[in-house]
């Protein structure tokens, strides 16, 4: 399982920031995205579209399935372009990660996966995490955080049946990993 | 120069120079890029992971994130509640209230099961590559071709039990009993992980 790299001490940050200093940064800055953009932090609707624009590069027709047109307004792939919000506001999650990292002394470039079984299970595990986020509508961030935090039902639901996949994914995978 | 203050020097630089030019085309999107890139450095700092506010709690009894999601949670209740009563007005949904289907129940199953041998959930894949873990590139990949056959099949499980219309509570019960139930809702939240906690202690 996923282990969070060995931290080297750097005179000028702690160690690392204690879990609630994340929690009430994420209040706050999906507070002022709801105000900027009109919807809280996503990542998979983001993804779908980057996706759907390179289907659409090679000849695929995205745009005529019924994710597209009977979802909802968030959905539209034709209003996606360069300059959408959310794209520019997950591209800097990754710059945000690579500054703070380097500023720690923590970045570093890991080649990765060196064994084909754990190329194999990263790979399944996003195909997963994308399959399940797109019938959900979003994914632990956009569903159950902002759908949470937006007082809709299917947050609730994600926050409750995503516990029942994790206890069977522990299940199967804790001899594997 | 020492490497440090090429560093202090040059990555601001870059940051406020893509803003810049993102601010020329369209300033909201300069906007969300610099929270994207405050909200990603202290995510990176916390380790924020919702994946693991799951795992470490169900599997070692550590209950830090999940206490740590759940104050996000409770913050995000009023703040989104105060921006809601003032912008959305009576009778329409917010742009993040969305309609239920069949996949509003398997869809967090299936990305629940997936988080587990993914390592992280889509947050942190974006937080881990941006350490350099070059491992979660796959896992992107996977998350971006699983999006696509997802919403590829979308309307089959849409189609499966019908879709209802989303389920906004304060537009369905009031903003009264919206906010009791989201409270209400919060605290059980909170003392299932502390009856969890406490089970763990024991052990």
């Amino acid at each position: 399982m996923q282990q969070a790299a060995p931290p080297q001490h750097h005179p000028n940050l702690p160690r690392e920031w204690p879990y609630w200093v994340g929690g009430i940064a994420l209040a706050v800055a999906n507070t002022l995205i709801l105000l900027v953009d009109g919807r809280p932090w996503g990542i998979t609707t983001t993804l779908t579209h980057v996706g759907s624009r390179a289907l659409q590069l090679v000849g695929f027709q995205p745009e005529g399935w019924t994710y597209f047109n009977h979802v909802g307004r968030d959905t539209l792939l034709s209003q996606f372009g360069w300059w959408d919000t959310a794209l520019w506001l997950n591209l800097g999650i990754v710059a945000g990660a690579v500054l703070a990292s380097l500023a720690a002394g923590e970045f570093a470039l890991r080649i990765g996966p060196r064994k084909w079984r754990k190329l194999a299970l990263s790979l399944s595990g996003g195909i997963l995490m994308g399959y399940g986020a797109r019938l959900a509508l979003g994914c632990s961030v956009g569903a159950l955080i902002g759908g949470v935090s937006s007082f809709s039902l299917h947050g609730w639901i994600f926050a409750l049946a995503v516990l029942v996949g994790v206890l069977a994914g522990i299940r199967l995978f804790r001899r594997l990993l | 120069m020492s490497r440090k203050a090429v560093f202090a020097l040059t990555a601001p630089s870059a940051v406020l120079l893509v803003a810049w030019w993102l601010w020329k085309h369209h300033p909201q999107t300069a906007a969300m890029w610099l929270l994207g890139i405050g909200l990603g450095a202290v995510l990176q700092r916390s380790r924020y992971c919702v994946a693991a506010a799951y795992r470490d709690a169900v599997l070692f009894f550590d209950t830090g994130m999940a206490h740590s999601v759940l104050l996000a949670l409770t913050i995000t209740s009023v703040t989104f509640a105060v921006i809601y009563l003032v912008r959305v007005p009576g009778g329409q949904l917010p742009l993040a209230a969305q309609p239920l289907t069949a996949g509003t129940v398997i869809g967090p199953v299936l990305f629940g099961f997936g988080m587990v041998p993914a390592g992280g959930c889509a947050a942190s894949t974006l937080l881990r590559l941006g350490e350099g873990h070059l491992r979660f590139l796959w896992t992107l990949l996977g998350t971006v071709a699983g999006s696509l056959l997802g919403a590829y099949h979308y309307g089959w499980w849409a189609g499966l039990l019908g879709t209802a219309a989303p389920v906004y509570l304060p537009t369905s019960i009031g903003w009264p009993a919206a906010l009791l139930l989201q409270a209400g809702l919060l605290l059980v939240f909170f003392l299932v992980i502390r009856w969890w906690e406490r089970k763990g202690a024991v052990r």
